[in-house]
C-alpha cells in the first residue's frame, strides 16, 4: 500500500478538480444550466468522498481502540451502519465525475442514471456477499455463535483448528479452519435444509476440506488481528479468563 | 467487482467466490440436478424480462401514448437480444464442456477463451441493464434509462478487460506443468509445484484454486524475462500465511471446463496423463 494512492483521496481529488473547473466556468459564466448540474454531481462526490476519508481515519482510530480494549461476550456484534455504508458510498464517488461529464453534455438526467446504476449495481452484489458471508457474531461460552441472514450456528471452540490473518496492509481478513463440520450444521437455527445448505456454502464445506471460515475485513465491526487474536484466546482457554 | 476492491488479492477472492456462486447456484436450496437448476435459470430470466413487458402493457393500458413507450420498447428489444444470447451461448458452452471431458488427453492442446464465450459475462450486463432502463424508460424517464443503461453497457465494455491482467489468455498442458499466458506474460507451473487443487463453485461453474508449494519456480519460468511480467505474475499469486502460495483460475478460464481442467491437472500431478512418457 505503501506509496500508493488510496481510492478515496483518489476520488476526492478527481471531484474536487473537476469542482474548480466547473467553478471557473462558472465564475466566467461559461456553460450555464449544464455546469451548474454538473456541479451538483461534483459536490455529491466530493461530499462522498470526503465520507470515504473519514471512514479511513475513524477505522484506524477504531482498530486502535479495539487493540487496547478486549471483546464483549454473549454479545452479538454487528457491523455498524456508517461502517457497511463505506463501499456503497466510496463507488457513488467514483462515478459521481462520470454522472457530472453526462450533466456537462447536456443530460442531468443521464448523470442521475449513472448514480442510479452504480447504487443498484452496489446493492445486489453487497446483497449476495451478505447471504454468503457471516457479517455478525458472539462470542459464547460454548463457541462462537455465527449469524447469517435469517438463521445462527454455533462453532464450538474444540472445533476450530486454526486461525489465520490473511491479506495485506489495505486489506485483512480472518480464515480459520475446522476439524469437522458436523457439531455447526447440527446448531443450525432455524434447523431446515435451506438455512442448513445455505451454511454449508457459507462453511465453504462444499470446496474442499478441511472446511474454513471467512471473515471479511471488519466483519461485525472488529478489525481482523483483533477478531483472530480473540478467538484464538478463546481456543487455548484463556478468553473465558479475561471476561471474569 | 463492486463493493470490493478488486486490485486486491483478500477482497478479490471473496468477491469471485461470491460471483461464482451467485452465477452458478443463486439458491442452494434448489435442487442441484440440471433439469433444476434450468427452471431455475429460466425463472430468473423470465421474471428479468417479463416485469418490463408488464410495465409497457401496463402503462398501454392506462392510455400513455405509444410513442412515448417507444425508448422503453427499445431497451426490452436489447435485453431480449441479450436474453437470447446467452442461453444460445450457454448451451454451446455446456456442448464445449461435454466435448472437452470427452477428450482422452488434454495434454499438448492450446485452449483459448472464443470470444463467443468471452461476450457470454457482457450479455448478462447487457441484458440487465435493458430490462432496468426499459421499466425506467417507461415511467417517461428516457434521461435516466440512457445513463443507466449506459452504465451497464460500460461495464459490459469492461468486463473482458478486468480478465485481462487476472486470468489466463491460454493454457497448454504440457508433460513438465501447466503453461499459461497471462497479459504478455507467460509462465510455467511444474506439476511438482502443484500441492493441492481447491475446486471453487457447483460442477456446472466450476474454478479451480492451485495450492502451489512456493511461487519462486514459477516467477523463475516468467517470459519475457522482466521484472514488470514477474511483477505481474507475482501479484496474480496470492500468498497468504494460511494457505501459502495460490492461484486462482475462474471458471471456464482459458475456454476450458472446470471439472476437464482438474481432470487434466490431476493426471499431470500423478504423471498419468495419456501421451505423457
Amino acid at each position: 500500500m505503501a506509496g500508493r494512492v488510496r481510492w478515496e483521496t483518489r476520488c476526492l481529488l478527481a471531484n474536487l478538480g473537476l469542482l474548480g473547473v466547473v467553478a471557473s466556468a462558472c465564475h466566467f459564466e461559461f456553460g450555464g444550466h449544464r455546469v451548474r448540474t454538473a456541479a451538483i454531481f461534483l459536490i455529491l462526490g466530493t461530499a462522498w468522498s470526503l465520507y470515504g476519508e473519514l471512514l479511513f481515519h475513524f477505522r484506524k482510530a477504531r482498530a486502535r481502540r479495539q487493540r487496547e480494549g478486549y471483546v464483549p461476550r454473549n454479545v452479538r456484534l454487528r457491523v455498524p451502519l456508517w461502517m457497511d455504508a463505506g463501499s456503497l458510498i466510496a463507488l457513488m464517488a467514483g462515478a459521481a465525475p462520470v454522472a457530472a461529464l453526462a450533466g456537462g453534455l447536456g443530460s442531468g438526467q443521464a448523470g442521475l442514471g449513472v448514480l442510479l446504476a452504480v447504487g443498484a449495481l452496489t446493492a445486489t452484489i453487497g446483497y449476495f456477499v451478505a447471504l454468503h458471508s457471516f457479517r455478525s457474531l458472539a462470542f459464547e461460552v460454548g463457541g462462537l455463535r455465527l449469524y447469517l441472514v435469517g438463521s445462527t450456528l454455533l462453532i464450538p471452540w474444540k472445533s476450530i483448528a486454526s486461525v489465520d490473518v490473511e491479506g495485506g496492509a489495505g486489506w485483512k481478513r480472518v480464515r480459520f479452519t475446522l476439524f469437522e463440520t458436523r457439531s455447526a450444521l447440527a446448531s443450525v437455527d432455524p434447523n431446515t435444509p435451506r438455512a442448513r445448505r445455505w451454511a454449508a456454502v457459507a462453511l465453504h464445506e462444499d470446496d474442499r476440506p478441511p472446511a474454513s471460515i471467512l471473515l471479511d475485513e471488519w466483519a461485525a465491526g472488529i478489525d481482523a488481528p483483533v477478531l483472530a487474536k480473540a478467538i484464538e484466546a478463546e481456543i487455548v482457554g484463556e478468553g473465558a479468563d479475561k471476561s471474569n | 467487482m463492486v463493493g470490493r476492491r478488486p486490485t486486491e488479492n483478500g477482497g478479490r477472492f471473496v468477491t469471485i467466490r461470491v460471483w461464482v456462486y451467485s452465477l452458478g447456484v443463486p439458491d442452494p436450496s434448489e435442487p442441484g440436478s440440471p433439469r433444476g437448476r434450468n427452471r431455475q435459470a429460466f425463472r430468473r430470466y423470465l421474471l428479468v424480462l417479463l416485469v418490463p413487458l408488464a410495465g409497457i402493457l401496463l402503462a398501454l393500458a392506462v392510455g400513455v401514448p405509444p410513442q412515448r413507450l417507444r425508448p422503453a420498447l427499445a431497451f426490452q428489444a436489447v435485453a431480449l437480444a441479450a436474453a437470447l444470447y446467452f442461453f444460445a451461448a450457454l448451451k454451446l458452452q455446456r456442448r464445449t464442456g461435454r466435448r472437452q471431458q470427452r477428450l482422452e488427453s488434454l495434454t499438448g492442446i492450446r485452449f483459448r477463451t472464443p470470444i463467443w464465450m468471452m461476450v457470454i459475462e457482457c450479455a448478462i450486463a447487457i441484458e440487465i441493464g435493458g430490462a432496468l432502463a426499459a421499466v425506467v424508460a417507461t415511467f417517461g424517464l428516457v434521461g435516466v434509462a440512457n445513463g443507466l443503461f449506459l452504465t451497464f453497457a460500460l461495464l459490459a465494455l469492461c468486463m473482458p478487460w478486468f480478465k485481462i491482467g487476472t486470468q489466463p489468455r491460454w493454457i497448454v498442458l504440457e508433460p513438465n506443468g501447466i503453461q499459461m499466458a497471462v497479459s504478455r506474460a507467460t509462465f510455467l507451473v511444474p506439476w511438482s509445484t502443484v500441492r493441492r487443487i481447491e475446486p471453487i463453485g457447483p460442477d456446472h461453474f466450476r474454478g479451480l484454486n492451485l495450492i502451489l508449494e512456493d511461487s519462486g519456480s514459477v516467477l523463475e519460468s516468467v517470459r519475457p524475462d522482466d521484472s514488470k511480467a514477474r511483477e505481474r505474475i507475482r501479484t496474480l499469486i496470492q500468498s497468504s500465511p494460511g494457505i501459502g502460495a495460490a492461484l486462482l483460475l475462474m471458471p471456464w478460464a482459458a475456454g476450458l471446463e472446470g471439472r476437464a481442467l482438474e481432470r487434466g491437472i490431476r493426471e499431470g500431478m500423478s504423471g498419468k496423463a495419456p501421451g505423457m512418457n
